[in-house]
């Protein structure tokens, strides 16, 4: 059963039609990538999924169960995680407390008026094992604003990962990194997300290659085109609309 | 039915003020995106203003021009000097800074022109009464509901039909787009916030023969300015007309048909809009 | 670990709590009303700082808790015969976090500005009850509250002996400074510090922020209203000044003053304001004219308030005389 399915979405901000008729299915452990220039609604369509807004009409399914006007939160804690563009962390915080606000919240440790998350082995533990897994265990306890560019981008990774989710959407992973920041990065992401679906979206077609399974080609809020890495790439539609200057 | 009718012309004066107050209010709000505390405080000080003024001359004309140009320059100097340090800092030092300021302002008066009511009595027509369908009704009430149609429709007209209209609902937008055509910014919120202080002061003016003048005066009508906002919509002038319009009269009728509990009426009234609609009656949503 | 710095800071708070204890023996019964008066004001403080500190939220109203508090202890203490004092206090608080609950519920439902312009409007709607429903708050008139002595079974403490209201508002805010101590600390606490600082990753991270507000209005209510209620003891009266927008007024300005960044703020805050209105009011009527312009020229040029200075102030100390040190190892 698909993971994910996004069935007739359309979304209108005022007159305007940023999507229309957007249609797709995410399997389990499939990592399926957007791909489409700027202004072509992707960003728009994860905030659509991660619950940031609702669909004007059109639904969206998550594990079957339909979440179209399901709040952010809620989706977060069913098992859907999302990363951010412009690194979102808690840039005060200690690359740990970054991490344990995921994995506290995971473990239901949210309202407690008497318990102290720091104080909780078993969740600093787990916490430490995901900053092991993004490489930033030697920076536990730096706080967010001090890590390098890069470093924070592992960390929105970390974060993202911090609720153990069953489906990530990651918002450009790589924009703007340098080309080995970007090469480590795309090693982490396979690395990490190897038992996880994932929804990427990216510029960068060579990030978009050797991660996606599957590519969908979103255009002026139309899917033009999907199909694998190999079909995008030899489709006259898409190279006409998009990768027409890009070499391939 | 003569009675009714007295009430509901109460209600259309109280209104009126009502909506001159809330208009300056609106309009900083909707243009600056900065809730003016001191603005109840400028109503005030404005009508002080008058007062002295006609002690001077002997008449309310004077005072209704004067009293708001002192207020229009003391509006340009607290943007320029106070407002604007703040403005980076985000909009919980802005609400801090315009309380103190009407804090100030508050106790400033009560030092300058001490703390009894004093009456500001209009002579001339404005004094007299007029008799509409056999009840006797004093004029200077319409004369105030008659200013508040004339100064809504010019704000009208000039937010939506001339050039610094447009341009000012931009800036609202998109400050730094319209910087970048060239307009000076910075100029034009102070501006728009000296015009509110002005506008207050008129109001002040025009509700002291009405209300007379003392120092609570300033959160009485706050607080109904306030409500009437949250009513419409904050930053809406059509909802700022229709709010005024149904507080004025709830308020007057309120004191016929409940008079113990006329006070809470508005409140109820409130409390009810926000279950409803927690933009208010013409407001945008949050997002 | 105990440095040097921190054996002197624990000898400093051991004195500061020693003749804190001793000052009923030290000052006249003026002082002391002034002071047990300070220590409610800087529960009431502490209180509004749970709001504006912890989570960013200016509220305009938070008289209308403080006022609920003084006035629910009252009518408990007419209305009820024989309640014993302590339990008319945890009644009048239990009571004011309902009615927190209530107001957050409806107020909550927007944010910013609007939220600060509605809790202004709820303010002056309790106040207008408080008017209205003279029957019970007394009106204009006030209420008088009758005290009855707290009974230990070995001893009764008589509470309109003063040192033993002043000792019990200390105890009250001890422990209230221990607790929000130990709130930022626990995963209420963390969040309610986390949603200000990135609420949209947070509801991306499966926190309901609404609720995060909703629970830390409700305590800011309460702990208002305990205040309220010991402010009402340490009278034997109530009026309608407790709920009023001055009330509002006086602890915004307390707040501020005192350093929001801060823990205990609030508390230097409170005992300054207390202190500087007595001295300026016995110089002149027009005292809160004085107060207004200093705390403008604090928003403007000190927004960390005392607590923000004072740690400005040590951190210029110790850079000059670190670098005069090293000027020495140079040398």
């Amino acid at each position: 059963m698909a993971i994910l399915q996004a069935a007739d979405i359309k979304k209108s901000f005022g007159g305007l039609e940023v999507l229309t008729d957007v249609n797709f299915e995410v399997e389990e452990k499939e990592k399926f990538a957007v791909i489409g220039p700027n202004g072509a609604g992707k960003t728009t369509l994860f905030d659509i999924i991660s619950g940031k807004f609702s669909p004007t009409s059109g639904r969206v399914k998550f594990s079957g169960k339909d979440v179209s006007n399901i709040p952010a939160y809620r989706r977060a804690r069913m098992g859907m995680s999302r990363s951010f563009q412009i690194t979102n962390i808690f840039q005060k915080l200690s690359a740990l407390d970054n991490i344990l606000a995921g994995v506290r919240s995971r473990a239901g440790l949210r309202h407690h008026l008497f318990r102290q998350p720091h104080k909780n082995p078993a969740l600093v533990r787990r916490s430490e094992e995901i900053l092991d897994r993004v490489g930033l265990l030697g920076h536990r306890d730096t706080p967010a604003q001090d890590l390098a560019y890069g470093q924070q981008g592992a960390l929105e990774l970390g974060v993202t990962l911090s609720m153990a989710p069953k489906l990530v959407l990651l918002d450009e992973p790589t924009a703007g990194m340098s080309k080995q920041e970007t090469t480590d990065a795309i090693d982490m992401i396979r690395r990490v997300t190897r038992d996880i679906a994932c929804v990427i979206i990216e510029h960068d077609m060579n990030v978009i290659f050797s991660l996606a399974d599957r590519i969908s080609v979103l255009h002026y809020g139309v899917i033009l085109a999907c199909g694998t890495p190999e079909e995008i790439r030899n489709d006259q539609r898409v190279r006409d609309a998009y990768l027409g200057e890009e070499t391939l | 039915m003569s009675e009714t009718l007295v009430f509901f012309l109460h209600g259309l004066a109280y209104a009126g003020l009502l909506f001159l107050v809330s208009s300056g209010l609106t309009l900083v709000f909707g243009m600056m995106n900065v809730l003016n505390f001191a603005h109840a405080a400028f109503y005030m000080l404005g009508a002080y203003v008058a007062f002295s003024v006609m002690q001077h001359s002997g008449s309310f004309w004077p005072a209704i021009v004067v009293s708001p140009m002192i207020l229009f320059t003391l509006g340009v100097f607290v943007e320029k000097f106070l407002l604007r340090r703040v403005h980076a800092r985000g909009h919980v030092y802005e609400l801090l800074l315009t309380f103190g300021l009407a804090y100030v302002i508050q106790e400033s008066v009560k030092f300058l022109w001490g703390t009894a009511p004093q009456a500001m009595t209009v002579n001339g027509f404005l004094a007299d009464t007029i008799t509409l369908f056999g009840a006797t009704y004093p004029i200077y009430r319409l004369f105030i509901f008659g200013v508040s149609v004339a100064v809504g429709s010019l704000m009208a007209l000039v937010l939506y039909k001339t050039r610094i209209g447009i341009i000012v609902r931009a800036a609202v937008d998109d400050s730094e787009m319209v910087e970048a055509l060239g307009i000076n910014v910075p100029f034009l919120f102070m501006a728009v916030y000296a015009t509110g202080a002005a506008l207050s002061a008129f109001a002040g003016v025009i509700a002291g023969p009405l209300l007379s003048v003392f120092p609570g005066m300033a959160e009485s009508i706050l607080i109904d300015a306030f409500v009437v906002v949250v009513v419409g919509g904050m930053g809406s002038l059509g909802g700022a007309v229709l709010a005024s319009f149904l507080i004025g009269e709830l308020q007057s009728f309120g004191v016929l048909w409940f008079p113990k509990f006329s006070m809470v009426l508005i409140y109820l009234m409130m409390a009810l809009v926000l279950i409803l609609k927690p933009e208010g009656l013409f407001g945008e949503k949050q997002s | 670990m105990t440095t040097r710095g921190a054996v002197i800071k624990r000898v400093f708070i051991f004195i500061a709590l020693l003749s804190l204890l001793a000052m009923p023996r030290l000052i006249s019964g003026y002082q002391l009303r002034l002071l047990t008066e300070a220590t409610i004001f800087s529960l009431y403080a502490v209180s509004f700082n749970m709001l504006l500190g912890y989570a960013g939220l200016l509220s305009f109203g938070h008289a209308m808790f403080f006022g609920t508090g003084a006035f629910a202890t009252a009518i408990a203490l007419e209305y009820i015969a024989g309640l014993p004092l302590l339990l008319a206090v945890a009644i009048a608080t239990l009571f004011t976090a309902l009615v927190g609950l209530l107001v957050g519920m409806l107020l909550l439902r927007v944010k910013g500005t609007p939220f600060a312009l509605l809790t202004l409007a709820f303010n002056a709607l309790f106040f207008s009850i408080g008017i209205k429903w003279s029957s019970v708050t007394g009106g204009d008139d006030g209420l008088i509250v009758n005290l009855p002595d707290i009974d230990l079974g070995v001893y009764n403490l008589n509470m309109f002996h003063e040192p033993t209201v002043y000792y019990l508002s200390l105890i009250i805010l001890g422990s209230t400074i221990g607790c929000c101590w130990f709130f930022t600390r626990t995963a209420m606490g963390q969040s309610v510090l986390l949603i200000r600082e990135n609420e949209e990753r947070m509801r991306f991270l499966g926190y309901s922020t609404h609720i995060s507000r909703l629970i830390l209005f409700v305590l800011s209510g309460a702990l208002a209203g305990l205040a309220g209620s010991f402010y009402a003891i340490m009278n034997a009266f109530v009026s309608l000044d407790a709920i009023s927008l001055e009330m509002t007024t006086k602890v915004l300005l307390m707040t501020f003053m005192g350093g929001i960044g801060h823990f205990i703020g609030p508390v230097f805050g409170a005992v300054f304001y207390t202190y500087f209105q007595n001295f300026l009011s016995e110089m002149t009527d027009s005292w809160p004219l004085i107060m207004g312009l200093l705390f403008i020229a604090m928003v403007l040029m000190a927004p960390g308030g005392i607590a923000g200075l004072a740690m400005s102030a040590r951190e210029w100390f110790r850079k000059r005389f670190t670098s005069g040190n090293s000027l020495k190892e140079e040398l």
